[in-house]
């Protein structure tokens, strides 16, 4: 098989592949484009209202609170609502798509670059997005308790409010953490390996 | 060969309408070699149509963030490899990799026993098999002799790969040995 053999046949046309005219591969092009910032779009308004619901919701209790630390909680709570809404607002579009017109090592940096971009991204989801409401909410169960024991009630229902606030956040921690950040770790360690296959 | 003759040029960017002006004319002067790139590196025919369309999308992307640093063929090959080898990263973590298939038939040569076929069944089969023994290759090996076979220069092709133009042409004569070796065919030649 002569050099001119192999070209001929590696320009052979495929027979398979569905030939789309101009228009028609722009349309599928700009619609699946539209798609994916449309469902980053509806995420981040399903996530905004419920941050503005808390808000209200919080800012109520806040104002109706018996208790000096307990308001200072609730309101806490809201306030971590409005700044969970700017957040998303503000950074919520998602990871840039990356430069595929650079040369093949440039891209495969830019891939781990987003990989790590994005693991420290999960990595401080604690920081800003559990730790601000779950200070909230036990400042408030502890004015709580504190209120039912200066009161002489029996104060169990606060603690097992603070133990059960505790596991449902911690619950959102392990799971960003051992899942979201594995995921990613997972899938910069397959591009290591696809690398060093290639190597 | 397609679009050949857009070598060098910077795409203008600016409005959408230039965009989609841009888009449409890409598209249309380099309309095979993206399929041909997605043959050699997936195998199943849906996997390949949504790699062109995969491709389609990173171009219309990538077209804002041209800056003409490179000729406008070059990193047009650059978008189709990359955004080729992150879809099969993406369909070796589904388990659908692109692996030996056992039951390939064997190739035809013009000695073989069944010259009396159809000469466009033995030509596709051939190319298939031209193919198969491509995407067996390490993707940077797979974008240097794909790159080779679009016709593009080693100064091309280093330009795409990042790659020195010597090296380029240690890999060639290695992947010439492999493909040669893979193919099972006395009668390759040198690429």
């Amino acid at each position: 098989m002569s050099p001119d053999e192999l070209r001929d046949l590696w320009h052979t046309e495929s027979p398979l592949l569905s030939a789309k005219e101009g228009e028609e591969v722009l349309t599928l092009v700009i619609e699946r484009t539209r798609n994916f910032d449309r469902q980053i779009a509806v995420r981040n308004a399903i996530e905004c209202c419920a941050a503005v619901f808390v808000t209200l919701l919080f800012s109520w209790f806040a104002w109706r609170a018996p208790g000096l630390l307990e308001g200072t909680g609730m309101a806490i709570v809201a306030a971590s609502g409005v700044w969970i809404a700017f957040y998303i607002l503000r950074f919520g579009s998602g990871p840039k798509p990356l430069d595929p017109g650079v040369s093949l090592n440039a891209y495969r940096q830019l891939l781990r670059d987003g990989y790590d971009q994005q693991i420290r991204l999960l990595r401080n989801v604690k920081y800003w997005y559990l730790l601000p409401p779950y200070i909230g909410l036990v400042i408030a169960n502890l004015g709580f308790w504190l209120r039912l024991k200066a009161s002489g009630t029996p104060a169990w229902g606060a603690i097992a409010a603070i133990g059960v606030v505790t596991g449902i956040f911690a619950l959102v921690w392990i799971a960003n953490e051992f899942f979201g950040v594995r995921h990613l770790e997972r899938l910069k360690r397959d591009l290591a390996t696809t690398e060093a296959k290639e190597s | 060969m397609d679009g050949s003759n857009r070598n060098s040029g910077m795409i203008p960017t600016g409005s959408e309408a230039v965009r989609r002006e841009t888009f449409l004319r890409l598209i249309s002067e380099y309309r095979a070699p993206p399929q041909r790139l997605a043959a050699a590196y997936v195998r199943d025919t849906r996997d390949r149509e949504d790699l062109v369309q995969e491709i389609a999308v990173a171009l219309w992307q990538a077209i804002p963030r041209f800056r003409g640093e490179s000729s406008e063929r070059t990193w047009l090959y650059r978008i189709a490899h990359n955004t080729a080898i992150t879809a099969v990263t993406r369909l070796r973590r589904r388990g659908r990799s692109e692996a030996v298939v056992d039951n390939l038939p064997e190739p035809k040569t013009q000695g073989s026993t069944h010259v009396h076929e159809d000469d466009g069944l033995i030509r596709a089969q051939r190319r298939e098999w031209l193919i198969e023994a491509i995407r067996q290759l390490p993707a940077a090996d797979r974008q240097i002799v794909t790159l080779h076979l679009e016709e593009l220069s080693h100064r091309e092709i280093q330009e795409i790969a990042g790659m020195s133009e010597g090296a380029i042409a240690t890999r060639l004569s290695r992947i010439r040995d492999r493909l040669a070796a893979q193919i099972n065919d006395p009668e390759v030649k040198p690429l």
